[in-house]
């Protein structure tokens, strides 16, 4: 399956509308080619404040994926997330890696 | 003992004053727009008259206002509260007391939302992954290779997700989840956790 069809396959998938998320990822074929990772990057800042609430203090984390297709054309795709949601990114991650030894 | 000006009468004055609360912050922090001036004031001070609501509904919001900014803790509370008890025009003790029994049950909820508020990028709302033994692939050094799949679904707050699908594989060149989990083991020390720590308690 091409690449190009990234777009095509979540659009169809969303159009399905199976329930949860996670049904989704279920329903990707075997032979699917998604992008793949290439560098990723992540910074931590915290929000003092803002027009709305004085003392906001709240951290987060910003994280910057770079990701290839097949032709090798690069993309970037930038998001946020609490540090207690970042500490999970990462675990599923360590998860990943795992499996990927033992399989 | 505060110079109050005259309170609109109440069904029961403390639980309308802690219904009114709830009314102010489900319209300004839990996004409930429908919730209009009107409807709290036939709710709850039927008896009063429009004037008189509007001017404890806006003195109210303008408390609680204050008190979320600072997102206060209950000592901050307690001294802003009794200082308002002593201004002219103020609240009354009874007031002050609904007030921060409401706090207390809601600063987490509502300092939650005002942090939603005031993010506006995209946020990673839900990830889902699974791994691969790939028997067919278009590329040939894919086959019998592990590979991650991982979904991310990605949006605004209150606005519709996108989902996006990226590969990992055990290839030398492309990043694998070891590299990738190292990237942030390298740089997790305990100043990460001290810094988060640092504005975790506040």
């Amino acid at each position: 399956m091409a690449a190009g069809s990234v777009v095509l396959l979540t659009r169809a998938l969303e159009a399905l509308d199976v329930g949860g998320a996670a049904d989704k990822i279920n329903l990707i074929p075997q032979d699917f080619f998604a992008e793949l990772f290439v560098d990723i990057k992540w910074k931590l800042g915290v929000a003092m404040s803002s027009d709305t609430c004085r003392s906001l203090k709240y951290p987060y984390v910003t994280v910057a994926l770079k990701v290839a297709d097949s032709s090798g054309q690069i993309t970037n795709k930038c998001f946020e997330m609490t540090v207690p949601q970042f500490k999970n990114f990462f675990r599923q991650f360590k998860e990943m890696a795992a499996v990927l030894e033992t399989v | 003992m505060a110079a109050a000006e005259q309170q609109p009468p109440a069904v029961d004055g403390g639980k309308a004053l802690s219904a009114l609360l709830g009314g102010i912050a489900q319209a300004a922090y839990y996004g409930k727009v429908d919730i209009t001036e009107e409807l709290l004031r036939g709710q709850l001070y039927p008896e009063a008259a429009p004037e008189e609501f509007r001017a404890l509904r806006a003195k109210m919001g303008g408390l609680l206002q204050s008190i979320a900014s600072a997102d206060m803790d209950l000592n901050q509370l307690e001294a802003f509260l009794t200082a308002q008890t002593k201004k002219q025009g103020g609240i009354t003790s009874d007031q002050a007391a609904v007030i921060a029994k409401f706090w207390k049950n809601h600063r987490v909820k509502i300092h939650e939302s005002l942090v939603n508020q005031s993010c506006w990028d995209n946020v990673l709302k839900n990830m889902n992954w699974r791994v691969d033994l790939k028997s067919q692939s278009r590329h040939v050094d894919q086959i019998n290779t592990p590979v991650a799949i991982v979904e991310m679904e990605l949006g605004k707050y209150g606005q519709d997700s996108e989902f996006f699908f990226y590969c990992f594989c055990c290839f030398e060149k492309e990043m694998t989840p070891k590299q990738f989990h190292s990237v942030f083991y390298r740089s997790l020390d305990e100043n990460f956790h001290q810094l988060c720590n640092r504005y975790m308690m506040s």
